[in-house]
């Protein structure tokens, strides 16, 4: 019997049976890709006449392009493009193939202890993708900022998925409602295909900086986009759909309030870092204000002396609170004993799109209080905005500050 | 077979002495050999197809904004006999996993050493849904494939091959919008059309100017100087200048001792352009010599060699094929700068049977390779003898 072991758009496992004993899944004498025509799969459903002993389709319809690897104890079948929701494959495996495939390649399907004796000369089943892919539907998994509070001149928002999404305009599946539920137009920059990250995962919804800046056309004709004292609503509709072809299903809400205007650079200089306790203990960086998350994943380095200059970037899993005001980092491997570096960028923005060497927005009768003079933009902006250095002593195994934070 | 029949009356009395000398000769093929280096291509779109004499291919990418030259790899096959599929749609979707519905065949182009038909092909037709759902105009072509002489579809894989790619100035945003196909973003146009001509290939399509038209020369094998010219013409059908409107499909020929670019446009306009007049960052207007009617699409053009003239091949979406005299060319000096009265205007032409030829490739000079909508719905894959004379 062919039995299928496991199927998502990008390939089909099937299993081979049955054999004396159950197929061990530790490697066998296959393994990786072994051509195309082991498993010949075709669109429709179809089955081989009775006593014929190849897999050929009744009608000759090509088969689907793909390739085939060995996995363990499974055959795969890995389509050229995705499997498609709704749409019925057929696959077939034929003593013959596995007997021509054995003689071009020298290896026979064995699975320890087990040559691969088929039950008949041909096997057979039919898979059909759902409507709704294998698997769950995708899910927003987190909206940044998550605090519920966010400045009326926010610059982004970021939305999360559960895995990676088809990149399109999303201009008519992203909404932005006021507390009466009335869409606001032209809330975000429509950019085509939408902005997504490298992974397809992440959507950053950019307010429109035009209604962002005072005294710009936009601003002026529309009125900003979010006020102060007021409540929205971000709805990403059910259309949204991921690269496998399943889509969210439901409407996901995210209801947030307004507070004033962010008009002040993060002030660098009251930026604190927490060097670990210990051997594998944390190391804190805590902001004035909250920082824009996504930038913070690349803006702070955390770096290993090897020899004087030398530096080798620690991993680890970082973590930021949910106020983006806590970074920290857990390393992969102890501390050891050297000097360590950490930097922030400069470049790093706050929610309303503040760095700490420049505002972005200035108003044009005047800079205000708090802000910096001068430091609307500089070409000369250094890499980074704060430098740290911590020593891991030998001895204890912990980590002692060698200089507080020095600000550019 | 009796559908071919049907097209081989179409095409009769087209009379053939030479292959379209357009191409390279062997050593400017094997200068772009050498100009070649290993690596994995990887267009965006495959919106156009043209191969050189020896078998280099140029694909021409309009979401890439780019023109790469793979070299392919074919058996010499000198005697084979041109490969009809009936339902070309349907065999591509049983190798892609898909419907026959859900397959779209952006360009066709025949081997010129093995004869094998090279297809780019997308799965899906994107989410833009419209009447004029024409190659070139939805989703992007992301998979290569050849039709082999026992009537297989085989991918042709684009990862370690020889290549080199060559950006075209300036190509047109991806944000800009068709003016009232809203969902439809104009880069799908960048490029709708090459050809091989000597050393230059020419490319139409669309660029970022204010006059969107284009026409660039990029050289062949590629290096910088890629000229640039924007280009408009006058058309009757809509009794004004087109300069936003792409060329949709063009030859390079050469008309009194000149080389031009004979190009057809939407609705349906075919005009000149003097090649020595392309001159880079420029502005040119060339010369309507034809309207053939509204409420059609030119998709392609081939120029068909004969004794004493040239037949002009046109497939179009909504009419028959037009076949157009080069004497007749030759002999009409004027100009359309007005709304003709008559559906259509200009240079002679005749209309044959051949409606639904969506591609159009020349196997050498003995026949006509065509794609062609019947019927019955289905797309199939012919060719047409032509006889020489």
């Amino acid at each position: 019997m062919l039995e299928l072991t496991g199927a998502s758009p990008d390939r089909m496992m099937v299993r081979l049976g049955p054999f004396d004993g159950a197929a061990d899944p530790s490697p066998n004498a296959v393994s990786g890709v072994i051509g195309s025509d082991v498993i010949r799969v075709w669109t429709g459903r179809w089955s081989p006449p009775s006593g014929s002993d190849s897999c050929r389709h009744p009608n000759a319809q090509p088969t689907v392009l793909g390739r085939v690897m060995v996995d363990g104890s499974d055959l795969v079948f890995l389509p050229r493009l995705p499997f498609l929701s709704g749409q019925v494959y057929t696959a077939c495996v034929a003593r013959t193939d596995l007997d021509d495939f054995a003689e071009r390649s020298g290896v026979s399907f064995v699975w320890p202890g087990h040559a691969v004796e088929l039950t008949e000369p041909v096997m057979w089943l039919v898979m059909s993708m759902s409507a709704q892919p294998v698997g769950s539907a995708p899910t927003v998994t987190e909206v940044w900022p998550e605090e519920q509070l966010v400045p009326d001149n926010l610059l982004r928002l970021y939305v999360h998925f559960s895995e990676p999404m088809l990149e399109r305009d999303v201009e008519q599946s992203v909404r932005l409602l006021d507390e009466q539920g009335i869409e606001i137009e032209d809330a975000f920059v429509a950019i085509p295909n939408g902005l997504w990250d490298p992974s397809s995962t992440r959507l950053t919804l950019f307010f429109h900086p035009g209604r962002i800046k005072r005294g710009v056309g936009p601003r002026e004709r529309l009125g900003p986009v979010l006020e102060s004292g007021r409540q929205y609503e971000l709805v990403v509709g059910g259309d949204l759909s991921s690269r496998r072809g399943a889509s969210l299903e439901t409407e996901v809400r995210r209801r947030f309030e307004v507070g004033e205007s962010d008009r002040r650079s993060p002030r660098s200089e009251a930026w604190r870092l927490a060097s670990p306790d210990g051997p594998n203990g944390e190391l804190t960086i805590t902001f004035d204000e909250a920082l824009d998350r996504a930038q913070l994943e690349t803006a702070v380095v955390v770096q290993k002396e090897l020899q004087p200059g030398v530096y080798e970037v620690v991993a680890g899993s970082v973590e930021v609170s949910k106020d983006a005001r806590i970074w920290s980092l857990t390393p992969q491997t102890s501390w050891l004993p050297a000097r360590y570096r950490v930097t922030v960028s400069s470049s790093v923005e706050d929610l309303a799109g503040n760095t700490p060497l420049r505002l972005f927005d200035v108003a044009i009768s005047g800079i205000e209080a708090g802000s910096r003079p001068g430091s609307i933009r500089r070409s000369d902006e250094p890499q980074s905005a704060v430098e740290w250095f911590f020593e891991v002593s030998r001895r204890e195994g912990g980590a002692s500050d060698e200089s507080e934070g020095q600000v550019e | 077979m009796k559908r071919l029949l049907a097209l081989a009356c179409a095409v009769a009395g087209l009379v053939v002495l030479a292959p379209l000398v357009s191409g390279l000769s062997s050593s400017a093929d094997e200068q772009i050999r050498q100009s070649l280096e290993s690596g994995n291509a990887d267009p965006k779109s495959m919106s156009v197809l043209v191969f050189s004499p020896d078998g280099i291919l140029f694909i021409g990418d309009s979401k890439g904004g780019a023109v790469f030259a793979v070299e392919t790899k074919a058996e010499r096959n000198d005697d084979a006999e041109p490969i009809q599929l009936a339902n070309v749609e349907a065999a591509i979707a049983a190798r892609l996993g898909t419907k026959a519905e859900e397959v779209m065949i952006h360009d066709l182009a025949v081997h010129p050493v093995s004869y094998e038909v090279y297809l780019s092909v997308s799965r899906g037709r994107g989410d833009w849904e419209s009447i004029w759902q024409l190659p070139n105009h939805v989703a992007d072509a992301g998979i290569l494939l050849k039709v082999t002489h026992d009537g297989a579809i085989e991918e042709v894989a684009l990862d370690n091959v020889r290549f080199a790619r060559i950006a075209l100035p300036n190509p047109v945003a991806a944000d800009k919008k068709h003016p009232f196909m809203t969902e439809l973003s104009l880069r799908t146009d960048t490029i709708t059309d090459m050809a091989l001509s000597g050393d230059t290939l020419f490319v139409a399509g669309l660029s970022n100017e204010e006059f969107a038209s284009a026409l660039w020369r990029v050289p062949v094998p590629f290096e910088d100087g890629t000229s640039a010219t924007t280009v408009e013409i006058y058309h009757g059908a809509h009794g004004t200048y087109e300069t936003h409107a792409p060329i949709r499909t063009f030859v390079p020929y050469e008309l009194g001792g000149e080389q031009h670019i004979l190009a057809a446009y939407l609705c349906t306009p075919l005009s000149l352009f003097k090649v020595k007049e392309l001159q880079d960052e420029t502005h040119l207007r060339g010369r309507t010599i034809a309207e053939f009617g509204s409420g059609n699409y030119p998709l392609d053009m081939v120029v068909v060699e004969g004794e004493t003239s040239d037949r002009i091949i046109i497939a179009n979406s909504n009419l028959p094929l037009i076949i157009v005299d080069s004497d007749d060319i030759e002999a009409f000096d004027g100009q359309i700068i007005e709304q003709p009265e008559q559906y259509s205007a200009g240079v002679e032409h005749v209309k044959r049977s051949g409606t639904g030829i969506q591609q159009l490739d020349l196997m050498d000079n003995r026949f006509l390779v065509t794609l062609q909508r019947m019927p019955n719905g289905s797309l199939d894959l012919g060719a047409t003898p032509l006889r020489r004379g």
